[in-house]
């Protein structure tokens, strides 16, 4: 996983953020025969001066076929992230993290984190 | 006369027995509240097993299958699959968590969305609220059987057939003849 853009904008007088990235990754060997689907999303986190977390999924994907469980994705943004007004989001840094969880056709459900960075909104529009 | 005698299920069986009837049949039912509030205990979930009523997750669950809640371990975060309830509304909601934001006191402001759905569940929350909070929260989910909630769907839909169930399950017990 590597980082593609970051944008940061402003509408209505509110600043929002939009994280763009690049996924490379082969899933394949997590499906078998109670392999129901994946959950893919990738999370933008952050520290402000009223959270001590924040957390907000920027993409998410659902796999539910083996043959489509080797990711190749440029440029991917789908939630963008701002509009609180109590955060200041420029030059805010965010740790991206790449996660998924298995859904299985019967049993438990697991959460699995696999590639991050860290990287900073721009102090000015862009 | 004798063909009413030869029905009646009870006949022939001494009253010591049909009192030892009842007792079975009480503990049965003991068991399976037993068993229910042991699970209580153990996930530390007000009800520690839902049935999916909607197709708003498809195709990760569906209509009818079981869900095993969990509310122990650590704090929210994103990407979990919780159960949720809405002041005003009696039917808990099975969605994801989208957005997490807690802060120094452990206060959480949490929003979710449906898989299959398009947006997400502002909309849903009560009148004026943006957020839901850990008391709206029953449990996240950890384990999943397929299609086994869809007998209470249908006891459900059909509430005569559950008394017909009861009813019959109930004869059964008290009737049998221990030999």
């Amino acid at each position: 996983m590597k980082s593609n853009r970051v944008q940061l904008i402003e509408r209505w007088g509110l600043d929002y953020s939009i994280v763009t990235t690049d996924l490379t990754t082969d899933l394949t060997p997590l499906f078998n025969w109670n392999t129901k689907q994946l959950f893919l999303y990738i999370t933008a986190e952050y520290v402000t001066p009223t959270n001590v977390v924040n957390q907000v999924v920027i993409w998410d994907k659902i796999v539910t076929d083996k043959d489509m469980a080797v990711i190749n994705e440029k440029n991917i943004a789908k939630y963008y992230l701002g509009g609180d007004q109590r955060v200041n989001y420029k030059n805010l840094a965010l740790n991206i993290t790449f996660n998924y969880n298995v859904i299985p056709i019967s049993g438990w459900i697991t959460t699995h984190q696999q590639g991050s960075y860290s990287i900073k909104i721009p102090p000015t529009y862009n | 006369m004798d063909y009413l005698k030869k029905l009646n299920p009870f006949d022939g069986i001494p009253k010591y027995q049909i009192a030892q009837q009842i007792v079975n049949f009480g503990l049965i039912v003991a068991s399976a509240l037993m068993i229910w509030k042991f699970l209580m205990i153990a996930s530390g979930s007000e009800s520690p097993v839902v049935v999916v009523l909607s197709g708003s997750m498809r195709p990760a669950f569906d209509r009818g299958d079981l869900l095993y809640l969990d509310m122990n371990d650590g704090p929210f975060r994103v990407g979990e699959i919780v159960v949720f309830k809405i002041e005003g509304k009696d039917i808990p909601i099975v969605h994801r968590v989208l957005e997490v934001h807690e802060d120094a006191n452990g206060l959480y402001e949490i929003l979710t969305k449906g898989d299959n759905n398009t947006i997400h569940d502002k909309q849903l929350y009560a009148e004026g609220q943006n957020w839901l909070g850990r008391e709206h929260i029953i449990g996240r989910v950890k384990g999943f059987l397929p299609y086994v909630g869809m007998v209470t769907i249908v006891m459900h839909d059909y509430p005569q057939l559950k008394y017909l169930l009861v009813g019959v399950l109930a004869l059964f017990v008290l009737s049998t003849r221990d030999n």
